[in-house]
């Protein structure tokens, strides 16, 4: 039986600090952000809008805002049953790996599955985010 | 389930000759394949859209990609097809511009992604990479100067030659009968976005080729015949 998708809802502390790491961004027109059997590129954090799944072109369910999409398959470099689109007139922020690794430093900051979340990335060894 | 996908190391990629990293040496290749997000893309399915935000460099791997952009009156044209080798969204990471055109599959195709702040990086420390880059940008900068060139000064017939002639270097390859074949399908329409006319004269000139025994078609794919012909018909001036 199919699991519901991943997402992880985040603090407003944890927004705070992502927020830090670059500008939001509002999708004019829907967008197919990833597709079934596909790892995300980024994770993707809604902050107002709507962010739907879906499995074989039927939507599975939508995700609530101040949430991380994508951020357990980015780290874990897995794919997803799920496509996700967002309809228009949606804000997101983005974290990419090199993102996450930023994160790292504040690790003590941020809410506690999402700091062990984030500590599983291995970064890497002769090229740093530092 | 979320499945797990095996990390592939870069030293076995097809197009890595090809490719930015083609002189970089083994342990700062195992850094990008650690970093890197790797998909497989099925016709359709899109990379990136005009307009949306750029995150990264797209490496492509395996396939066919064709960069298209809207214009105003709402009509897609073809502006570039990038292949095995090729990367796509670098522009966006020395403009901080969003996409200026969108990234759709052409057949299924294997790209892998390294975000802005890793590839920045990578190219501050190994300069082959920033190299690679310039010369991409550059042979991309040729090419669109030559189409824009022939947009203004060729016939559609030449324009079409030309087409074919481009098409034949980029991806022809000679098949078990011995024939040239562009191993790429196109639709009429696509390739008459390519060179700026309508569906029915690219229609029309086709089968012209075809009568002139200059292309052949088989399935989907075209074949060249005699490219002598074909190189006098698209008036080059090189």
């Amino acid at each position: 039986m199919d699991r519901k998708p991943q997402f992880l809802k985040l603090s407003k502390k944890s927004l705070q600090l992502i927020k830090k790491l670059g500008n939001p961004f509002t999708y004019t027109v829907s967008t197919d952000l990833f597709y079934e059997n596909q790892t995300p590129i980024v994770a993707y954090i809604l902050l107002e809008g709507e962010l739907i799944l879906t499995k074989n072109r039927r939507e599975i369910s939508s995700i609530p805002p101040c949430s991380a999409l994508g951020l357990v398959e980015l780290i874990g470099n897995k794919t997803c049953q799920y496509a996700a689109k967002v309809k228009k007139d949606t804000t997101l922020y983005f974290l990419d790996k090199s993102s996450i690794f930023e994160l790292l430093t504040f690790k003590d900051k941020l809410d506690q599955d999402f700091a062990q979340l984030i500590t599983q990335l291995e970064p890497p060894l002769c090229i740093t985010c530092q | 389930m979320v499945q797990s996908t095996k990390s592939q190391n870069c030293s076995n990629c097809p197009s890595l000759a090809k490719g930015i990293f083609c002189s970089v040496e083994e342990s700062a290749l195992a850094d990008v394949a650690r970093h890197k997000v790797t998909n497989t893309y099925k016709k359709g399915q899109t990379l990136f859209v005009q307009g949306n935000h750029p995150f990264g460099l797209f490496c492509i791997s395996t396939g066919n990609i064709k960069v298209t952009k809207v214009g105003v009156n709402g009509k897609e044209s073809i502006v570039r097809i990038a292949s095995a080798g090729d990367v796509l969204g670098h522009r966006s990471l020395f403009t901080n511009q969003f996409y200026m055109a969108t990234a759709t599959a052409l057949e299924d195709t294997k790209v892998c992604f390294l975000d802005k702040k890793f590839i920045l990086k990578v190219m501050q420390k190994e300069p082959t990479v920033s190299m690679q880059i310039i010369e991409k940008l550059s042979t991309d900068m040729g090419k669109a100067e030559s189409k824009l060139s022939s947009l203004h000064q060729k016939n559609v017939r030449e324009r079409l030659a030309e087409l074919l002639l481009i098409l034949k270097e980029s991806h022809g390859t000679i098949d078990t009968e011995d024939k040239l074949k562009i191993n790429l399908k196109l639709t009429r329409e696509e390739m008459a976005t390519m060179i700026g006319t309508a569906n029915e004269t690219i229609i029309r000139f086709i089968s012209e080729f075809k009568e002139a025994g200059l292309i052949e078609q088989k399935g989907k794919y075209l074949y060249i015949k005699d490219e002598e012909k074909l190189i006098d018909l698209a008036n080059l001036s090189y």
